[in-house]
């Protein structure tokens, strides 16, 4: 059985084949080894990286741009954006900043991606 | 707010500072030139900043990161150099002299002020495309949006758009915005787009529709908007070869809004009484390889100069063009000759338009086709001198290539320069 797939760790999206039928997948049509590790993952389970907001206590900025530390299951998504929706921020951050440890499964970090800074 | 400047003089002035922008003033000062950056908001970064969503930075930085964070590193680049960032500066006038430039700028720390430079660098970005723009008439309920408004609305003010949506086009925004809305608890209908193919990146279609089961229909369009104070719904139509709507398919849809990403336009008005030379295809100034346009002194790069689909592109046509004008600053010598570059096969455009000489080393060119195509060869010729050659594989419109260049192998007293995009049949 081939799989057809479409790679999405970067911009250039390789369409790919996925052939199930040995021991070992056997994948076609990437051009870099990140495609082998895309589909391999995307077979056993497909994971994906969430980004969103948060909300703020800023006066001027009330919203800001958050990601996970690592990717997680994709049907586990919305179920991860009802957690961080409960988080607020009222101090300083920088992009890199963890808001909350362990937000989604004890692994799972809440970073900041913006800076938010109370100073006048 | 960081302290505005009270300096008249600038060897090089970079308007705009997005990933563009930013760029071009680093690289300017690292040539040892004094530089200005204008911007019109109150913090660089340009639309990176509302671009929450990851996959930029893998050329540039080696790395996936979010909009803000490649914004960040950018800004900190900035920080660390001795450029006078002017925010919320709005510009309102360029005047061309013999050897400089006379710029007319407001803000609201000096009101309206003027400051010379030495040379300038157009970093304006890209406007969208509105509903008056591709011809959706009558009632002006509230609802309609461009995919940016939406963006900026739902990451930067914490407002939501709508709860039901359909999306007109399948730019890359329009999908991004799907999959955001969608994650923010809004039902998306469905994404109409007139064209046989996408207009996005697959991966695109890929993460963001196909993920969460949104529809994605081709060769459908929207005909008509309902409601009078708010949008109550979109009648939407196939389309027939011509695109013209197949009215016995009109389909009514109820929604409160409708988000467009109908595509992008170079966003150089300002230009306009200068005479700059723009390009009819990329609605960008034509360039030389030192990006330059038509008015010496005058560097143009990232989305102003054309759409690109990768920021780290941007970033790179601003460091070219932040380099080449402080170079023209420390160098005032005039080119020897300038030659267009002609365009052949199935080439849509190709960025540098023209070649200016001396010409020296290696230069990215950018380029796009008219139409898909499985295999085709990129040509590089002087009259019917072959000086490179390219194969390359599943070309689409929407998907933009970039290729380095030796132009110092073209002679200046030789024939026309082609680039040729050949379409190649194969047997496989």
């Amino acid at each position: 059985m081939n799989k057809k797939m479409i790679c999405i760790a970067c911009p250039r999206g390789c369409a790919m084949t996925v052939n199930l039928e040995g021991d070992e997948p056997v994948i076609r049509g990437n051009q870099c080894s990140r495609g082998l590790d895309y589909a391999r993952q995307e077979i056993l389970q497909p994971l994906r990286m969430l980004t969103t907001t948060v909300k703020t206590t800023h006066p001027d900025y009330p919203r800001l741009p958050v990601r996970l530390s690592c990717d997680i299951p994709k049907d586990s998504l919305l179920e991860c954006m009802r957690l961080i929706n409960r988080v607020r921020v009222d101090h300083d951050c920088l992009p890199g900043d963890v808001l909350v440890s362990g937000v989604a499964g004890e692994l799972v970090n809440l970073i900041a991606t913006g800076d938010l800074s109370y100073d006048a | 707010m960081k302290q505005q400047y009270d300096k008249h003089r600038y060897d090089v002035v970079v308007i705009g500072s997005g990933p563009a922008g930013m760029a071009a003033a680093v690289s300017a000062a690292d040539s040892g030139v004094s530089v200005c950056l204008a911007e019109r908001e109150e913090r660089m970064g340009g639309i990176l900043k509302q671009c929450i969503h990851d996959g930029f930075g893998l050329i540039r930085f080696k790395e996936k990161l979010t909009g803000p964070e490649y914004a960040w590193r950018y800004e900190q680049m900035v920080r660390k150099r001795d450029i006078d960032f002017m925010g919320l500066t709005f510009l309102t006038g360029i005047e061309k002299r013999e050897n400089d430039f006379k710029i007319a700028f407001v803000n609201p720390e000096r009101g309206v002020f003027e400051i010379e430079a030495g040379s300038l660098v157009m970093a304006m970005g890209c406007r969208e495309r509105s509903g008056r723009q591709i011809f959706l008439h009558g009632e002006r309920p509230a609802g309609i949006f461009t995919a940016g408004q939406a963006q900026d609305f739902i990451n930067l003010k914490g407002f939501m758009p709508g709860r039901r949506c359909v999306i007109l086009g399948s730019g890359d925004i329009g999908l991004i915005m799907s999959r955001r809305l969608t994650l923010e608890g809004a039902e998306v209908l469905g994404v109409y787009e007139i064209g046989s193919a996408p207009s996005g990146l697959t991966r695109n279609i890929v993460q963001c529709l196909e993920d969460y089961n949104i529809p994605l229909h081709l060769e459908t369009t929207v005909t008509e908007v309902h409601g009078k104070e708010r949008v109550e719904g979109v009648t939407v139509c196939r389309v027939d070869e011509n695109k013209k709507p197949i009215m016995e398919t009109a389909l009514f849809l109820a929604c409160d809004s409708l988000i467009l990403s109908v595509g992008l336009i170079p966003e150089n008005d300002i230009l306009a009484p200068l005479d700059v030379d723009i390009d009819s295809v990329t609605k960008g100034p034509s360039v030389n390889q030192r990006q330059e346009t038509s008015v010496p002194g005058m560097f143009s790069c990232g989305n102003a100069l054309h759409v690109s689909d990768l920021v780290d592109y941007v970033s790179e046509s601003g460091h070219v063009a932040g380099k080449m004008a402080a170079a023209r600053v420390l160098k005032r010598e005039a080119d020897s000759g300038q030659m267009v570059i002609k365009k052949a096969g199935i080439l849509q455009y190709a960025v540098p338009q023209n070649i200016s000489f001396p010409v020296n080393g290696q230069v990215p060119v950018f380029f796009r086709p008219s139409e898909a195509s499985d295999h085709a060869e990129f040509i590089f010729r002087q009259g019917e001198r072959v000086i490179h050659k390219k194969k390359l594989s599943w070309l689409k419109p929407s998907e933009m290539h970039r290729l380095e260049l030796d132009l110092s192998k073209v002679r200046q007293d030789g024939p026309a320069v082609t680039f040729e995009l050949k379409p190649e049949a194969v047997n496989e």
